[in-house]
């Protein structure tokens, strides 16, 4: 682990290899300090989208790479459409910071999925991506530290975002049989119950399940049997008993989901009524501006709504703080296909089922392949963190982006290594 | 002649950007000058801007001895709650709007109307009937107001776009007069309905105490020994009875009855004018950011889409 921290710290990368980190260091570093969204980590998403983007350039320049005439006119004058189309749109209650962040966000999974469609840089090879993953486990203890130590909430949000952390070392523990993963796995599931935030543990459930799966692949069906099931469930429930008698459940967020007497509802009511009268709202709002655009580009970039229904649902208090602009209206959908939908219309949503598509259609193939190799770890990773875009905007963060090019760099059979990169 | 090929070399592609730099600057330079020129050319917009809130008064409270009337007739006030207006409907409404677009008044040096100052239409053919131009005067006054709604504080701010300051600022000053009259008029006020009803009341129980003592006097005048019958007397009681009963009744009703005359006049809802009418001189539309932003926009696409062209053609 520190020989991987040493050659992070020494100059031991290529150029590209050393931004990347250098954008990893300051988009998760400032998440210690200063919360899960702050203006050092929206500028760095930003960065992190240009710098995508110059490498997709460098190597379209460096390529004998050729692209049809019509298609180069065809993606021009749509992305000019769409930018001027929803430029037009919300010009009125336009928020330049909503404009460029959907922008950006549309664009960034557009360019992701392209550089590893047409790019491999040396960053994924399993021996960077290693060197990676322990420099970001080092950002989340000290994170953890940090927010334990003095922190008021605590809440360890980046974990959230990091679930490829965990994810990699499942996987390497999977593989390898080292113990050393199998320590660090451990560490990053006490962290996800410790850290208070109920995404982060059950997406470490959902993974040990979907590594072991596709392990062990027979032999875990054969241990699904009557007799296991019940001392499984019996024993669990001894636990949850111990743990709720000594009021150690109770101080979990993740026991307030299903704990009556939280805003007078079930939290999962509450959380899931709120999330509908989203987009009910949205759904107006689309109605309001409906044109022939709106089936191919939504209401567009910087769309927003008025939180009409909400707002009665809620009163006010429940709102999450910037997400509403001065004029009352709302930008942020949790649910990801009406969000998407809503702000870049059917292209939106065919560009995410298309991911999920080819995502699923992945996690098939190595099933049938019976392979554990790290194709497997990308596409895991990525079905991971697409099952938070159900919940929550994800595509904000750079991690899904890289896990993302990752994904696509495997789904190719046929890459071009690039060495400089 | 040279051909178009389908399959253009990314690499020719961006090497021609990078060499046509000089144009790519041109073209940032000549963008901003097309903008400016824009800005210059284009009609200009200005907005005029208030602020208001509504004091409700609480309704509870405030009604005090109607309640209890009321309730004598069997309604229940307490149970009524909200506002009785919702300022942000009434001038989004219809009468409110036709009221504004159909007054005279002085716009460029003529006297006119909005109704015919939207519908100003330079073809002789597209003369449209009363009814389609105050439609159409209603439309595009709607799509100049704006109004935003501060959900915390419940102050509104109504703005207005027009090209002139004044009449801008004036269609606010008139929005303003509009909402004072109506909010002023008594309608819809419960103390008012209230009234209603205790003069309806007082109607009813002054022709019926009429009734009662014309039957008395009648009843007086046929029967001068009425003492001397038992069952005389018994009716004389019931008359003196009834006409005691409802001179109370009646001696009650009017004296609610100014107590719900004070009630209504406690109970009007007053427009709080936090900022006055007030016109930017500085024109609102057209922005030259927004302009410069767009013609940008379009000049990139319309330069890659050539740039692009240029290299398939001689490739």
């Amino acid at each position: 682990m520190f020989n991987n921290l040493q050659k992070v710290l020494r100059n031991e990368f290529s150029l590209l290899t050393k931004v990347f980190f250098s954008i990893f260091f300051i988009h998760y570093g400032s998440v210690i300090f200063l919360g899960e969204i702050n203006s050092i980590n929206k500028i760095t998403f930003g960065l992190y989208v240009l710098f995508i983007f110059y490498i997709l350039l460098k190597h379209f320049f460096d390529s004998k790479l050729q692209i049809s005439n019509t298609l180069l006119q065809l993606i021009i004058w749509s992305s000019i459409t769409f930018i001027l189309y929803s430029f037009f749109l919300n010009k009125i209650q336009i928020n330049f910071g909503w404009f460029i962040g959907d922008f950006l966000v549309l664009y960034s999974i557009i360019f992701s999925m392209l550089l590893g469609h047409f790019v491999y840089p040396s960053i994924f090879s399993e021996d960077t991506f290693e060197k990676i993953m322990i420099f970001l486990f080092v950002i989340l203890i000290l994170d953890f530290i940090y927010s334990i130590s003095f922190a008021e909430e605590a809440k360890i949000r980046s974990i959230s975002r990091l679930i490829i952390v965990p994810s990699f070392f499942i996987f390497k523990f999977f593989k390898t049989r080292i113990k050393k993963y199998l320590y660090l796995t451990i560490a990053c599931f006490l962290m996800s119950i410790i850290s208070n935030m109920r995404y982060a543990f059950v997406i470490m459930i959902l993974m040990i399940i979907f590594y072991s799966i596709f392990f062990y692949k027979s032999k875990i069906f054969n241990f699904i049997n009557l007799k296991n099931s019940i001392a499984f469930i019996f024993s669990s429930l001894v636990l949850l008993f111990i743990l709720y008698e000594n009021n150690i459940l109770q101080l979990w967020s993740f026991y307030y989901l299903f704990a009556p007497a939280f805003q007078g509802e079930l939290g999962i009511v509450n959380v899931f009524l709120g999330r509908i009268y989203e987009v009910q709202d949205a759904y107006n709002q689309y109605l309001t501006n409906f044109n022939l655009g709106s089936l191919f580009f939504g209401n567009g970039f910087g769309a927003s709504y008025q939180p009409n229904e909400f707002m009665r649902f809620f009163v006010k208090d429940f709102s999450s703080e910037g997400a509403i602009y001065e004029n009352l209206r709302r930008h942020i959908i949790h649910f990801g296909p009406a969000r998407f939908f809503f702000r870049y219309g059917s292209i939106g949503l065919l560009l995410i089922m298309y991911i999920f598509y080819k995502n699923i259609l992945m996690l098939y193939k190595i099933f049938k392949k019976n392979s554990f190799d790290v194709d497997l770890f990308f596409s895991l990773t990525l079905f991971l963190y697409l099952l938070r875009f159900f919940l929550q905007p994800i595509f904000n963060d750079i991690m899904i982006l890289f896990c993302l090019t990752g994904f696509f760099i495997f789904i190719k059979t046929q890459n071009v290594k690039v060495e400089g990169a | 002649m040279n051909t178009v090929d389908n399959n253009v070399p990314t690499k020719n592609i961006l090497k021609k950007i990078i060499d046509d730099k000089s144009k790519l600057f041109f073209l940032l330079f000549l963008s901003i000058v097309f903008s400016v020129v824009l800005n210059i050319i284009l009609p200009k917009k200005y907005v005029a801007e208030m602020s208001i809130t509504q004091s409700s008064p609480n309704l509870s409270s405030g009604l005090g001895n109607v309640s209890s009337i009321a309730s004598s007739f069997g309604i229940n006030l307490n149970n009524m709650k909200g506002d009785v207006f919702y300022l942000p409907n009434l001038i989004q409404s219809n009468s409110l709007k036709k009221s504004i677009v159909q007054k005279e008044r002085v716009i460029h040096n003529n006297y006119t109307n909005l109704v015919e100052y939207f519908n100003n239409t330079f073809l002789p053919f597209q003369q449209l009937d009363d009814d389609e131009k105050l439609t159409n005067s209603i439309e595009v006054f709607s799509s100049n107001l704006i109004l935003l709604e501060d959900q915390n504080s419940g102050m509104i701010t109504v703005k207005f776009i027009s090209d002139s300051p004044s009449l801008s600022e004036e269609v606010l000053n008139d929005i303003n007069i509009y909402l004072n009259r109506y909010l002023n008029s008594g309608i819809n006020l419960q103390a008012s309905s209230m009234l209603e009803l205790i003069n309806e009341e007082i109607s009813t129980t002054k022709s019926e105490l009429n009734r009662v003592e014309d039957q008395l006097a009648l009843f007086i005048d046929e029967n001068r020994n009425y003492f001397d019958s038992p069952n005389l007397v018994l009716q004389f009681k019931r008359f003196e009875r009834d006409i005691e009963i409802l001179n109370q009744k009646y001696t009650n009703l009017i004296i609610q009855q100014t107590m719900a005359m004070i009630e209504e006049k406690k109970q009007l809802p007053k427009l709080n004018i936090i900022s006055e009418p007030f016109s930017d001189t500085n024109p609102y539309s057209p922005s030259l950011i927004n302009i410069l932003f767009v013609v940008l926009i379009i000049n990139l696409g319309l330069y890659l889409s050539r740039t692009i062209h240029k290299v398939s053609t001689f490739s």
